[in-house]
């Protein structure tokens, strides 16, 4: 070793702190920066809301014992049928409704049936009314959320994205026989929903 | 120094480095004696793999995200009739009870289920029929049990007898070390069903005659 070359060990210490030091500042700036992911918007019964890229307004639920498919058949279940009845448009551009989920007290998280129903296109100026078919097990009933997102996103998703969250009531003791027959979703007129 | 990089990299130079002080042939000593140790309480000894448990038809097995039950078979050709690959003569269509216990939906993994007894096209199914109205039924929701068939296409379904064997395998939930994301991945076979056959299929998911 030559004169006034720093000893080994102090290289080796001094990059053990450059590397810690640097994991900790980063760490630091981690916690400051704002929350990464989802942002849930809350929404209230039968009150437009704003979800971009969806303006909707939600008017209620029902539950009923079966329902008609599209060509008129019953469809069974060793469930319920939940239709929850909404009017939407959008804030951009033409598109779907995204992803609709139904989230029960257990946390237990319901998609939209694909047994047999289609969903339709609205734009920001066209509002649409339809209804959404949920099947879920009885003990479900109750205090409901919907969850409304984006097309293909879900609670684990990065993107800083809002989706809405609605509180909805639906009584295991009010559950109608049925078939309930799903009515094609309609254009409304200006000012409707 | 250069000359001596071909001796040191030898075989007997290597063999001469590793004896040349006595920690290293201590070191090396307690290795060979701790080899010896294990090899004389048999722990180099094969395990016998474990006999696969036998499942009857009707019980419920846990697959991991969802439970299984499996019923009987059937083999048509009148089922999923636009479905069915060219090559293929008929399906060998399973009926077994599916559910999910997760708190989220979930799609059927088809690498739970492997069959033997026929003489397949394609090793996996990629069918679940709804015995209720012919549905697709692949995606399960949380507690609702369905009623299924899963799909196998297959050629000559003469020679099908009066049993297939089901092999259940279970996937296991893990947690990415990369990404700090759960997921499912295939474990092991944990049981084995005789299908007993029954071809009174559910007429929901006949197809009509073209």
């Amino acid at each position: 070793m030559t004169g006034g070359r720093v000893p080994r060990w102090v290289v080796t210490v001094v990059m053990l702190a450059v590397l810690v030091g640097a994991g900790l500042g980063v760490n630091a700036l981690a916690v400051q920066a704002p929350p990464n992911g989802p942002a849930g918007v809350r929404m209230s019964l039968g009150v437009d809301a704003v979800v971009h890229p969806l303006q909707l307004n939600v008017s209620g639920a029902r539950a009923y014992e079966t329902v008609l498919s599209e060509d008129d058949v019953p469809l069974e279940t060793v469930g319920v049928w939940v239709l929850v009845d909404l009017s939407y448009a959008t804030t951009d551009r033409p598109r779907g409704p995204g992803d609709f989920i139904l989230v029960d007290e257990r946390g237990r998280r319901y998609a939209i049936t694909s047994r047999d129903f289609d969903t339709w296109q609205a734009s920001p100026d066209l509002w649409v009314r339809g209804t959404l078919v949920f099947e879920v097990p009885l003990d479900a009933l109750g205090d409901l959320t919907l969850e409304s997102w984006a097309s293909g996103e879900g609670p684990p998703s990065d993107t800083p994205l809002p989706y809405g969250v609605l509180d909805l009531s639906v009584d295991p003791g009010a559950i109608e026989p049925g078939p309930a027959v799903i009515s094609e979703p309609e254009l409304l007129p200006a000012g409707q929903r | 120094m250069a000359n001596d990089v071909g001796a040191l990299v030898s075989v007997p130079g290597i063999a001469r480095w590793f004896v040349r002080t006595w920690p290293r042939r201590i070191a090396i000593a307690m290795v060979v004696v701790l080899l010896l140790v294990i090899a004389a309480v048999g722990g180099f000894a094969r395990v016998p793999p474990e006999p696969v448990r036998q499942v009857a038809a009707g019980e419920v097995v846990d697959l991991g995200p969802y439970t299984v039950s499996v019923e009987s078979f059937f083999v048509s050709d009148q089922v999923d009739v636009y479905g069915l690959p060219e090559e293929a003569d008929a399906w060998i269509g399973v009926v077994m009870e599916l559910e999910n216990t997760q708190l989220d939906g979930l799609f059927v993994d088809y690498q739970n289920f492997t069959l033997d007894g026929a003489q397949l096209v394609e090793a996996r199914s990629t069918t679940v029929l709804l015995l209720a109205d012919d549905s697709r039924a692949s995606f399960l929701s949380p507690n609702l049990p369905v009623r299924v068939a899963m799909l196998w296409s297959v050629v000559d379904p003469d020679t099908i007898g009066d049993e297939v064997r089901l092999s259940l395998i279970e996937t296991y939930e893990d947690t990415s070390f990369l990404f700090e994301e759960t997921s499912w991945y295939v474990g092991d076979r944990i049981g084995v069903v005789e299908v007993p056959r029954d071809d009174d299929i559910p007429p929901a998911i006949v197809d009509e005659e073209p």
